[in-house]
C-alpha cells in the first residue's frame, strides 16, 4: 500500500510546478510518516554539472545512510522529484519549537513530522542558485504549508533544525517571507511556459515525437529519430545551459529563438 | 482520543474478520461445487418427506421418474443404503441441488396414477424400454386425471402410509380441482425445501467454523493478539482503517476473488503469519510462559477467529459499514495535540487539512488566504489518521540524516526521470 504523502506531486503539479515523478516512489520510505507538520530546506553537496546529480544518491542513499534521504528533491531547473510518499532520513538528531498564535509545537522527531525537501546545489560559493531554482523552492514549499494548512513559518532550514549542518546557505528568514507573500496572495502570479512561441510552434519536451523534434535534434547534433526521449532532452538542457537558458530540457519559445540561430 | 481508537480497532478487526470469512465461504464454494452437498440434503429432505429415511421404494421410484430423473444425469442406486450418514456428505453426488416444486407435483401426482411396476429407471436407449413401458399398468381411464382417479389410487396404491395419508389429506382438502391439488403438493414440498434449506445453512456454519479454525492456525490469526497490535500500534490502525473505508465503500467487496482477498490480508502488516514465534511445534520451548500463552492467546484467539469467520461474511461486511458510519461522526470533534482541554472548540489555532486538498491546493500560488490555520471547518472533511496525531517521540531512526560527505554519485541528465507540469 502507498504510504501518506501521494498528494506531494498532486499538490505541487496544481501550483504551476515542473513534477518529475521517480519510479516507485508511491512505496518508498523506510516506513509511513506521522503527521506532517512543516518542511525542512536542505541543499545536496552533489556535483557541480547537470539538473540534479544527485537523485539516484536520494533515492538510495549510501554506505553512510539508506535512502530515501528526503521526500522530494529540486533540480537546477526548477523541477521538483518525487522521491518518496513515505518517511525519509532527512532531519536527523535535533529539533524544533514552532510556534502558531501563541501555542508551542515541539518537534524531535524530523524524519516523521516533517517533509525533507533537497535543492540541488554544491553548498560552496563558485555554485550560487539559479533564480528559477529558489523561485521554485519557495512555491513548492508554500504549496505544501497550504496543504497542510501552516504558515510560512513552518518551514525551516537544516542549519535551523540543528547545530551541525549549515545548509542551505541563503536566508532563511527572506526565504520564509517570500513565502509568506506567495501564500498571502501578494506575490505575483508565476508565469507558466507558454505552450506556443509567436510563430505558433508548440512547445516541446520528452515525450513528444514528430517533425519539430527531427528539427531540435538535428540542432543539437543526437540521433534524429523524431522521439524526444531522455537522451534528447539531455542534450537541449546542454543547449540551454551554453546559451543562458534555464537548463530544463522543454523547447518553449525562449529555446525556439535560440535554435533558430544555429544554422 | 480513545473512543475513535476503540472504534478503529473495532473497524480493524470487522475487517480482518470480513476477509477471512470471503476466503473461507470462497474455498467452501470449491467444496461445494464438487461434493454437491446440497443435493445431499435435498435427497434427504426427500425421503424425510416420504417418511423413507432409509431409502424406500418410492424414493427411488421419484428420483428415476422422468420428471425428476432429466434433472441429473446417471440414475439414483441408493436403493439398499441404509440412512444417509455424514459421510455420504464426503462423497460427490450427481444429484440436483434444486427440484422444482411442479416437477415434483407433477412426479408425485404421475406415480400416485401410474406406480411402476419395478422401482427401476427405464433406460430409453435400451432395446427393450418400449416393452418395459408397456408393462405400466395404465389403469386411469382417460386424461385430465380427474380427482376421483386420484383418490382411488391413493386409496389403492399407498393404503394407510404416512405418505398415502398425507397425500389423502392433501386430496380431501381440494374437491374436484386437480390444479388446486397440484398447489398444494408443491406447498408440501417448499416446507420441505425450507427445512433443506435451513439444514444446509447450519452445516455450512459449521463447516465454515471448522474451516476458518483451520485457516487461523495456519495464519496463526489469533483474535487476541491482533487486538493487541492495533491497540498499540497506531501506523497498523490507521493503514487497515484506511483500507477497510475502500473496501467498505465499495458494492461489489463481497465478489472480490480469492486472491485480492488474499492480497489485502497479506498487505495489512498485521500479526498473522508464522514468522515470529511458533507456539504449535515448538512445544520445548523454554519459556514458562509458553503454555498460557499458547492456551490463553493463541488457541483461545484462534476460537475466536474462527466463530467470527463462521458468521459469514455478509455479517461482517454489513458491520463494517456500521463501524465506518460511527467513525465518521466521532472523528472531527476529536482533539487535537495543541487545543486546549477546556473549550476546544473555540480555539482557533488547529489548522484541518485532508478532504479538501484538492480543492484547496491549486489556490497556493492564486491568492489563497493565509495559512496556518483559522478554524474553518471544511465540507465534507474527512482527515486521515495521522492529522490528528501529535508530534513523534524519537524512535530508533529519527537521529538518521544525510551524511556531512559530499555525494559523489552522480545522475546524469539523459536518466533522470520525465518531468510534468510547468507549461500552460
Amino acid at each position: 500500500m502507498a504510504f501518506s504523502l501521494t498528494w506531494l506531486p498532486i499538490v505541487l503539479k496544481q501550483a504551476g510546478l515542473k513534477v518529475s515523478e521517480v519510479p516507485g516512489w508511491q512505496n518508498r520510505g523506510s516506513t509511513d510518516v506521522g503527521r506532517i507538520f512543516g518542511v525542512v530546506c536542505h541543499h545536496t553537496v552533489g556535483r557541480r554539472t547537470g539538473n540534479m546529480p544527485s537523485l539516484d544518491n536520494l533515492r538510495d542513499g549510501d554506505a553512510n545512510l539508506r535512502g530515501p534521504k528526503a521526500q522530494l528533491g529540486l533540480g537546477r531547473d526548477g523541477t521538483f522529484y518525487v522521491i518518496a510518499a513515505g518517511r525519509a532520513n532527512h532531519a536527523g538528531r535535533g529539533g524544533f519549537v514552532f510556534s502558531e498564535n501563541g501555542t508551542k509545537i515541539p518537534i524531535v522527531n524530523g524524519n516523521s513530522n516533517l517533509i525533507g525537501i533537497e535543492g540541488e546545489n554544491t553548498g560552496a560559493a563558485d555554485d550560487p542558485w539559479p533564480n528559477v531554482q529558489i523561485e521554485a523552492f519557495q512555491r513548492g514549499v508554500a504549496a505544501i504549508l497550504n496543504h497542510i494548512r501552516r504558515g510560512p513559518q513552518f518551514c525551516i532550514g537544516h542549519k535551523e533544525w540543528t547545530t551541525r549542518k549549515i545548509d542551505p546557505l541563503f536566508n532563511m528568514d527572506k526565504f520564509r517571507q517570500s513565502i509568506g507573500a506567495i501564500l498571502g496572495g501578494t506575490a505575483p502570479i508565476p508565469l507558466l511556459i507558454p505552450t506556443h512561441d509567436s510563430q505558433g510552434r508548440p512547445t516541446l519536451r520528452r515525450g513528444m515525437t514528430g517533425e519539430l523534434t527531427r528539427q531540435i535534434q538535428a540542432k543539437v547534433k543526437v540521433e534524429v529519430d523524431g522521439n524526444f526521449g531522455p537522451g534528447t532532452e539531455a542534450a537541449v538542457r546542454t543547449f540551454q545551459r551554453e546559451h543562458g537558458l534555464v537548463p530544463d530540457g522543454i523547447v518553449g519559445p525562449k529555446t525556439w529563438v535560440e535554435l533558430d540561430k544555429v544554422a | 482520543m480513545f473512543g475513535s481508537s476503540v472504534i478503529e480497532i473495532a473497524i480493524g478487526l470487522t475487517f480482518v474478520f470480513l476477509l477471512l470469512s470471503l476466503i473461507c465461504s470462497a474455498i467452501v464454494e470449491i467444496i461445494e461445487s464438487f461434493l454437491k452437498n446440497r443435493a445431499t440434503d435435498l435427497e434427504r429432505g426427500i425421503r424425510e418427506l416420504f417418511n423413507q429415511e432409509g431409502g424406500g421404494r418410492l424414493a427411488v421410484q421419484f428420483y428415476n421418474h422422468p420428471m425428476i430423473n432429466s434433472l441429473y444425469t446417471g440414475v439414483y442406486k441408493r436403493k439398499d443404503s441404509k440412512r444417509i450418514r455424514f459421510w455420504h456428505y464426503l462423497w460427490p453426488t450427481n444429484l440436483p441441488s434444486y427440484i422444482p416444486a411442479r416437477n415434483f407435483a407433477n412426479a408425485v401426482l404421475d406415480i400416485v396414477l401410474h406406480p411402476p411396476a419395478e422401482a427401476d429407471v427405464v433406460r430409453d436407449d435400451e432395446d427393450t424400454a418400449p416393452d418395459k413401458n408397456a408393462a405400466a399398468p395404465l389403469d386411469a381411464p382417460a386424461l385430465p386425471a380427474s380427482m376421483q382417479a386420484i383418490r382411488a389410487a391413493v386409496r389403492r396404491n399407498f393404503g394407510s402410509t404416512q405418505v398415502g395419508r398425507a397425500l389423502r389429506t392433501l386430496t380431501e382438502q381440494c374437491g374436484d380441482d386437480v390444479d388446486l391439488l397440484r398447489a398444494n403438493i408443491e406447498t408440501w414440498f417448499n416446507g420441505t425445501m425450507d427445512r433443506v434449506s435451513g439444514h444446509y445453512k447450519r452445516r455450512t456454519q459449521w463447516v465454515l467454523f471448522v474451516l476458518g479454525f483451520f485457516l487461523a492456525v495456519v495464519l496463526n490469526a489469533s483474535t487476541i493478539e491482533i487486538a493487541q497490535k492495533l491497540s498499540t500500534d497506531a501506523t497498523a490502525r490507521s493503514v487497515i482503517v484506511a483500507q477497510a473505508g475502500v473496501v467498505a465503500s465499495n458494492p461489489d467487496a463481497l465478489k472480490a476473488n480469492l486472491e485480492s482477498n488474499w492480497k489485502t490480508l497479506a498487505s495489512l502488516g498485521l500479526p498473522i503469519g508464522r514468522s515470529g514465534g511458533i507456539p504449535l511445534i515448538n512445544p520445548f520451548a523454554q519459556d514458562s510462559n509458553w503454555w498460557s500463552h499458547f492456551l490463553f492467546v493463541s488457541l483461545l484467539g484462534w476460537l475466536f477467529t474462527a466463530g467470527a469467520i463462521s458468521l459469514g461474511a455478509p455479517f461482517w461486511f454489513d458491520l463494517l459499514n456500521k463501524f465506518m458510519v460511527i467513525r465518521s461522526t466521532v472523528k472531527p470533534h476529536e482533539k487535537s495535540l495543541e487545543e486546549g482541554s477546556e473549550d476546544r472548540q473555540a480555539t482557533p489555532t488547529q489548522p484541518l487539512a485532508g478532504g479538501t486538498r484538492l480543492a484547496h491546493a491549486g489556490s497556493a500560488s492564486a491568492g489563497g488566504s493565509p495559512a496556518g490555520g483559522n478554524g474553518l471547518v471544511f465540507p465534507g472533511f474527512t482527515p486521515e489518521p495521522q492529522f490528528n496525531a501529535g508530534p513523534d517521540a524519537p524512535d530508533n531512526e529519527s537521529d538518521l540524516d544525510e551524511g556531512d560527505l559530499p555525494i559523489e554519485t552522480e545522475t546524469r541528465d539523459d536518466n533522470l526521470p520525465a518531468a510534468e507540469g510547468g507549461i500552460g
